[in-house]
């Protein structure tokens, strides 16, 4: 008996050390949910606030907005968690004056499972509990989320691979590798391989998720508006290779949401970019993102926009 | 509680410390500490249905006492029909009591009559066909004088309820296991790493290869009507590999645990994808149902033996049982009258007892016969799985449908339901590589990697084992419960 227990440790002894290490090694790797929470914790005084998917996450270096700003705009994110991010952190953001809320083609009918794999990062980066989270996801970093971890570990023992580089605001500010890149941003050939590319859930209908995020977006703005907070919807730069495929019935349904909102509230403001013809092809890094290039212009078209408003 | 989770992980070593700290000698102390612990390890579930495991002991307990004693035929049999009400009754009445409801309904209103009558919400208790199925042959095989009655509550309650093959076995005869809780059990160290490597490998089944392909399979099977021929191929290839990670992974951990505890379970699966046709398959697949109802059900009704008629009546019954005993839903009577169908030929033309051995042992590659067996056979049983993973019957057959349709030649492309792009599945489809080789290369063994790096210096052997744990680690997350837990 003693043999095993005492074989048996030492068999473990390397994967515990292992463990161990590779846990000290997440916890201080930066990622965009680390960094940007902790750049939130550190600038509670922020003017702007940026929710929204990975369109407007891709398209606002708050470091180049003109306010003291911040994106907490994630790959995925939906209304559920735009909402969740803004009533959990609104009694802390005492001098907020400006709120950006994405309403690009997909949001209003897009909705995330419980069974969301970055639902446990938003409990330990933010505290917001959207699900049931086990003892394990809040023990162990890697174990909240394995696939999204082992991308980072290969990311940084890889010499060869390219390494993602964040600013203190968490706006990834070196993501010029994409499919418009690799296409050489040749129209044509990225005209003709939209379709295998692109995020099929952005073209979802769902009439239930419509109606659900609709209610989502009007708590948003009434506890907005309750504290003086200007209000902007957003429509971010999309390229024609992804505009193709537009329902135009699930368009007409997104803007008569947003045409009833601006009339309802006059302080709401619509910041239209969708067809934008200042953005060119080379300001994207692919059909529905921004790469840092696009990402600049943007940031300079906000900023005049919020010296308008402030005129 | 599920194997694959830290909660186990927590519990295995807690009770393994608990157990051998008391003397061996005093293995009836060792017998009500397992008893606890599994009445613990079922309550992490839902602590509700103890009581119907206790109830289920209870009367099984006493007919036993009473059927060994009693030495009227008549009693005899009365009691053993009491046995059987009780634990058929109950499995009726949690699996089975709504489908033969609305299939009741559904047949009225077929000839014209209107009835109305609300099913219940009746939560299926995990593991009931287990343990019902194993009480069973506790008290039929009193009645058939095969075994003594238990010589203790205690020793027969923790035999009922022996946690690692409590919910989803291998159902283990009480001629096999329950005298084993009369005996003494000495730590064992051999003993103990075999079922440690058995563990792993039941974990490598369950976390890399079931978990992964039920990520695919998940995803084709629930939105089957929006893909492509050659996806549903997949799809219903990827079911196939999850089912059997799945399910064997379970038993490999539950007779792994049952070995650091010093108790021998019967194999449940011997590598049935290699088999050579479906008479072997169904010898080498769950093993330990397949010969419950070869010993309690096909033989008493006169098994291969008699005419024709009869030959296929008893066929047909055990398959359909089968299928039935896997679930309350038509899909599994159509995939037990399938196997019946793929079986049927063999036993008429006297083939089903062709293929016992072990394939082409110690050669490394099985001849091209035996290759294209083993390919047919696996195809059938492809088949027949989709008729076990769908939702309806209506569902199987378009799915059918859809694999023969103009798009079986493309390229099978899944798509992520949460981020929407599409997917081919290459880190799994090499795993399944992987992991058949392995089989293959074990496959006289009771499990793939029991003697592999056996005549290896300990660092290399260790090194495999390294790479397998660190394989579950890198693919840890995907949890899934086990499929066989709903049956």
């Amino acid at each position: 008996m003693h043999r095993f227990i005492f074989k048996l440790f030492v068999f473990l002894l390397p994967i515990i050390v292992s463990f161990v290490a590779l846990e000290i090694f997440l916890f201080k790797y930066p990622n965009t949910f680390n960094t940007k929470a902790f750049h939130l914790k550190e600038n509670l005084d922020i003017e702007t606030l940026f929710l929204g998917s990975s369109h407007s996450q891709n398209a606002i270096n708050p470091v180049s907005i003109i306010s003291k700003s911040a994106n907490l705009a994630y790959g995925s994110q939906d209304y559920q968690l735009d909402s969740a991010i803004f009533f959990k952190h609104i009694n802390k953001l005492k001098n907020l004056k400006h709120l950006f809320i994405e309403v690009d083609y997909h949001s209003l009918e897009d909705m995330r499972s419980k069974s969301y794999f970055r639902l446990a990062w938003y409990y330990r980066y933010y505290g917001i509990v959207m699900k049931k989270i086990s003892l394990v996801e809040k023990l162990s970093l890697f174990a909240s989320s394995p696939s999204f971890f082992k991308n980072h570990l290969l990311e940084y023992l890889n010499i060869n691979r390219f390494k993602y580089k964040l600013n203190e605001a968490g706006f990834t500010t070196n993501s010029f590798p994409g499919a418009f890149k690799e296409l050489s941003y040749d129209r044509n050939k990225i005209m003709n391989s939209a379709y295998a590319r692109i995020n099929k859930s952005h073209f979802k209908i769902s009439l239930k998720n419509y109606s659900s995020n609709r209610t989502k977006i009007c708590a948003v703005i009434n506890m907005a508006q309750s504290k003086n907070i200007k209000v902007t919807l957003l429509k971010t730069p999309l390229f024609t290779s992804y505009k193709q495929f537009f329902d135009e019935k699930k368009l007409l349904r997104r803007n008569n949401f947003i045409d009833s909102l601006l009339l309802k509230n006059k302080n709401i403001r619509l910041l239209d970019l969708e067809n934008d013809i200042r953005f060119k092809i080379e300001d994207f890094k692919n059909d529905n993102h921004l790469n840092p290039n696009g990402a600049e212009k943007m940031s300079s078209i906000i900023n005049e926009y919020l010296l308008t408003k402030k005129k | 509680m599920l194997f694959n989770s830290i909660d186990f992980a927590i519990f295995l070593p807690i009770v393994f410390a608990l157990y051998w700290l008391i003397p061996s000698r005093l293995y009836k102390y060792q017998n009500i500490l397992i008893l606890l612990a599994s009445y613990v390890f079922y309550g992490w579930w839902d602590y509700r249905f103890l009581a119907l495991i206790l109830f289920s002991t209870l009367v099984d307990f006493s007919l036993g006492k009473l059927i060994y004693q009693e030495t009227s035929v008549l009693k005899r049999k009365l009691y053993l029909i009491l046995s059987l009400i009780v634990n058929i009754g109950f499995l009726m009445y949690f699996k089975y009591y709504n489908f033969f409801l609305e299939n009741f309904i559904e047949a009225f209103s077929f000839f014209g009559n209107r009835i109305t009558s609300n099913s219940l919400n009746i939560i299926l208790p995990v593991g009931i066909s287990f343990y019902t199925f194993q009480t069973l042959s506790y008290t039929i095989d009193l009645y058939r004088k095969n075994l003594s009655p238990a010589k203790g509550f205690f020793a027969f309650s923790a035999y009922v309820s022996f946690f690692p093959q409590l919910v989803a076995g291998p159902i283990e005869r009480a001629t096999n296991l329950l005298p084993q809780f009369y005996e003494q059990r000495e730590f064992d160290y051999l003993k103990a790493v075999s079922g440690l490597k058995q563990i792993l490998w039941g974990l490598f089944k369950k976390i890399l290869i079931a978990d992964n392909c039920a990520e695919i399979a998940n995803i084709v099977f629930n939105n089957s009507e929006e893909y492509s021929g050659s996806s549903l191929v997949l799809g219903a290839f990827m079911f196939t590999f999850q089912i059997y990670g799945d399910f064997s992974g379970y038993s490999d951990i539950a007779i792994g645990t049952s070995r650091l505890f010093g108790f021998n379970l019967m194999q449940n699966f011997a590598f049935p994808y290699f088999s050579r046709d479906i008479a072997e398959f169904w010898r080498r697949w769950h093993i330990s149902l397949s010969t419950w109802f070869r010993d309690y059900l096909y033989i008493p009704l006169g098994g291969s033996k008699g005419n024709l008629f009869k030959k296929v009546r008893n066929t047909f019954i055990i398959f359909l049982i089968s299928g039935f005993w896997h679930g309350a839903n038509w899909t599994f009577i159509a995939w037990g009258f399938l196997n019946a169908f793929y079986f049927l030929p063999l036993l008429l033309s006297n083939k089903n007892r062709k293929n016992l051995n072990v394939i082409n042992e110690g050669k490394l590659f099985p001849s091209f016969k035996q290759f294209l067996g083993i390919l047919f056979t696996f195809i059938q049983t492809v088949i027949a799985w989709i008729f076990f993973r769908v939702e309806s019957l209506t569902h199987a057959f378009s799915f059918i449908s859809g694999i023969f349709s103009k798009t079986l030649f493309s390229i099978p492309l899944i798509i992520e339901p949460d981020t929407g792009y599409s997917i081919f599945p290459k880190k799994t489809l090499l795993l399944i590589v992987l992991f058949v080789g392995i089989e293959w290369i074990g496959r006289k063994d009771q499990f793939a990697i029991e003697t592999l790096g056996e005549n290896w210096k300990a660092i290399y052997r260790n090194l495999i084992y390294y790479s397998i744990i660190f394989l579950i680690f890198w693919s840890f997350g995907k949890e899934q419960a086990f499929i066989y837990f709903q049956f």
